[in-house]
């Protein structure tokens, strides 16, 4: 434990060229409403999703159309985030539309199993029509899901246990400076 | 007299200056699948031709169960070619009109398709570098399915010598978005530079670099990170003597530690390009350096080289010892090796982002709970499911224990902390935190996990079991919501984390 006697001081911060900041630019977007909109959905969608503290916004049928677009997004990883929550959103709503896309994005072998798993549970009892299927889907990692909710999602409590050490090796020992990085020391 | 060395010292491969974002996004054209170029494709990327026509079916997901081979290249023709019904638009490049100098006003350049009648009408840039971050918007007068929007960086934006990146976002009339994350070199206007950072130097405003005790040699290690960037249309050879002080207080007007030279041959930097390099300077027990660590107290490091021409560079860091605490990463279930890749670079991403506030991270102990062994804890449904986890797994060290789970299923949450502070010990039911992976799929069908999202969403939670409440300051990475975070920390987060037991200063 640090004794609070070696605090330091607050260090100088050194000033880059020109100061610390840039005036930021604007376009008024007043007259696009439906932009305005999608900026308050992806807010919201990603607002208070820490669980301290947190408290997800609820969605609604108001919101559907761009709830759509959000979980069309599957092509950068940038929007991965906000496409796994708007998954999530879409079944506070009880409408075909969403229940359509949550199946599509659930059974398609293509997708992420991130995506796929959370259209799944966002399905909910809507998905046991599935679970045979996908009990022998060719994601580990579905069919695994599938196979544990047919078996009564079971929760085997242990013994508290250590945690195994992961013994996979990457290409991720390239990190410069990095405390797993062997070239310190 | 100097005791301290220049242990090593190597090249590090440089990015070119104008795709300098190491996780920056993949440029690519997407195009339609019902008329996309089936033979352009299997050219291209060499996938099976009926993988194209298997999608186009409508029945992909059935066929594709009975021939599982053909999944990967099924993934990437999906993940380069949009559906119908989907009609998005797409950032495909962004990039600059030419090189971008500092002090000096330009240009981004962004190229997209747009699959619908509705309009593209915004082009938002978010701003990362040295400084606070800012914005420019730029409305777009685009009309056809392939397309360039311009956004203009007039004098008030200019940008000064280093990294700098661009997060770019169109807005379509109807709601439709496109995000796209870029990074460039801003190289110097006089026109070469020197600049140095600290031990990987990935995170845009870091500027100290660390000693490091190493108990087995008995010695303090600083790594330093050299940029030499070059805004001439001409290469240039560097000379082959680095020389190097390092100062007790401002160099120049404080007290010389200990000085140096060594030899560096083979620099050349490209016209318009960057090279970079790190050396690492070993300080024995008894000499300046390693007293100086010792008794907590801050150096400036210069470094001088010149080039062949006779042009002298000079730069300047902070050297200081941080605090440091541990990690134990913890892969719940199933993580491909391309995510596994992902996620250690994420967690030395965050690294970086707690060394903008001088903490550093003293070991990442990787761990791993496989699916079969996991079973429900792959995802988390509950509160009272992640203390259960909590509770029946953990690593005994003095390092906090991170699980990172397949899903957060619990209330659309996407992180959690056992307690604000967690315990300085193991056992229990608030001894550690838990992090959904967030994946995706790349332009190459592979499976991948988002690493500046994953690097913020860890060192969140780290925060909370440090002792950090939310702080809803303009940038701070304990803000609550997940999509406005960035890497600062203020000096008070840093005093309320400095007493946890975990935190250690020596």
């Amino acid at each position: 434990m640090a004794d609070l006697a070696l605090l330091p001081p607050e260090h100088f911060i050194p000033e880059p060229v020109g100061g610390r900041t840039r005036p930021s630019r604007y376009v008024d977007i007043d007259g696009f409403t439906t932009i305005v909109a999608r900026r308050k959905l992806d807010e919201r969608l990603l607002d208070a999703t820490c669980a301290v503290d947190g408290r997800p916004s609820r969605f609604d049928r108001d919101d559907l159309d761009l709830l759509l677009l959000a979980t069309a997004q599957r092509f950068r990883g940038e929007t991965a985030l906000v496409r796994v929550q708007a998954l999530h959103a879409l079944a506070q709503i009880d409408d075909d539309r969403a229940v359509r896309r949550l199946f599509d994005v659930a059974t398609a072998v293509v997708e992420h199993d991130s995506a796929r798993i959370t259209a799944l549970e966002a399905l909910g009892e809507r998905a046991n029509e599935l679970l045979d299927t996908l009990a022998a889907d060719p994601s580990e990692a579905v069919a695994a899901w599938a196979r544990w909710v047919l078996a009564g999602r079971p929760v085997d409590r242990r013994e508290p246990g250590q945690v195994p050490k992961d013994p996979t090796r990457g290409t991720d020992r390239d990190h410069d400076g990095c405390c797993c990085d062997d070239e310190r020391g | 007299m100097s005791n301290t060395s220049v242990s090593r010292f190597r090249a590090v491969a440089a990015r070119p200056a104008d795709e300098y974002a190491e996780f920056g996004s993949e440029p690519f054209p997407l195009r339609a699948l019902v008329d996309v170029d089936r033979d352009e494709l299997v050219r291209q990327f060499g996938v099976n031709p009926e993988v194209v026509e298997i999608l186009r079916s409508g029945r992909a997901t059935d066929v594709l169960r009975e021939h599982p081979d053909l999944i990967p290249d099924a993934r990437l023709v999906y993940a380069r070619t949009s559906l119908e019904e989907e009609r998005p638009v797409h950032i495909s490049r962004v990039s600059a009109k030419g090189p971008i100098w500092s002090g000096t006003p330009f240009t981004l350049l962004v190229e997209f398709q747009n699959a619908a009648d509705a309009r593209v009408v915004v082009a938002s840039v978010e701003v990362s570098w040295a400084g606070d971050p800012f914005v420019v918007e730029a409305e777009v007068q685009a009309r056809g399915d392939d397309d360039l929007a311009t956004i203009e960086f007039d004098e008030e934006q200019t940008l000064p010598v280093g990294p700098a990146e661009f997060v770019v976002t169109l807005a379509r009339e109807d709601g439709a978005t496109s995000v796209y994350r870029w990074g460039a070199y801003v190289l110097p206007a006089n026109p070469l530079a020197l600049s140095l950072g600290p031990a990987g130097a990935r995170v845009t405003g870091s500027w100290s670099a660390r000693g490091d005790y190493l108990p087995a040699s008995d010695t303090f290690l600083t790594e330093v990170e050299f940029t030499i960037s070059n805004g001439d249309a001409r290469a240039v050879s560097m000379n082959r003597r680095v020389t190097w002080e390092f100062w007790d207080g401002a160099v120049g007007a404080g007290r010389r530690v200990e000085s140096g030279s060594f030899d560096w041959s083979g620099i050349s930097v490209s016209a318009f390009g960057v090279w970079r390099g790190t050396a690492w300077f070993s300080s024995p027990r008894g000499s300046g350096i390693f007293d100086t660590y010792a008794r907590k107290e801050d150096m400036a490091i210069s470094i001088t080289m010149s080039a062949s021409d006779g042009r002298v560079l000079n730069a300047q860091i902070t050297a200081r010892v941080m605090l440091a605490y541990g990690v134990n990463i913890i892969k719940v279930g199933t993580f491909s090796s391309s995510e596994h890749t992902d996620l250690y670079a994420a967690v030395d991403q965050m690294r970086q982002i707690y060394e903008r506030r001088d903490i550093t991270l003293r070991g990442v102990d990787r761990r791993l709970i496989d699916a079969a062994t996991a079973g429900a804890y792959t995802i988390t449904n509950s509160e009272d499911e992640f203390r259960d986890m909590l509770e029946d797994w953990s690593c005994r060290n003095d390092f906090v224990d991170v699980f990172v789970v397949q899903d957060f299923q619990w209330s659309g949450f996407n992180g959690y902390a056992g307690d604000i502070p967690g315990p300085a010990s193991k056992g229990g039911r608030k001894d550690g935190v838990a992090v959904e992976k967030t994946g995706y799929t790349d332009a190459s069908g592979a499976a991948r996990l988002d690493v500046a999202t994953l690097a913020q969403l860890i060192g969140h939670e780290v925060g909370h079991y440090l002792g950090l409440e939310h702080l809803e300051t303009t940038n701070n990475l304990m803000r609550s919501n997940t999509g406005v975070r960035g890497p600062d920390l203020d000096y008070n987060q840093y005093r309320t984390m400095f007493p946890h037991g975990y935190v250690v200063f020596e």
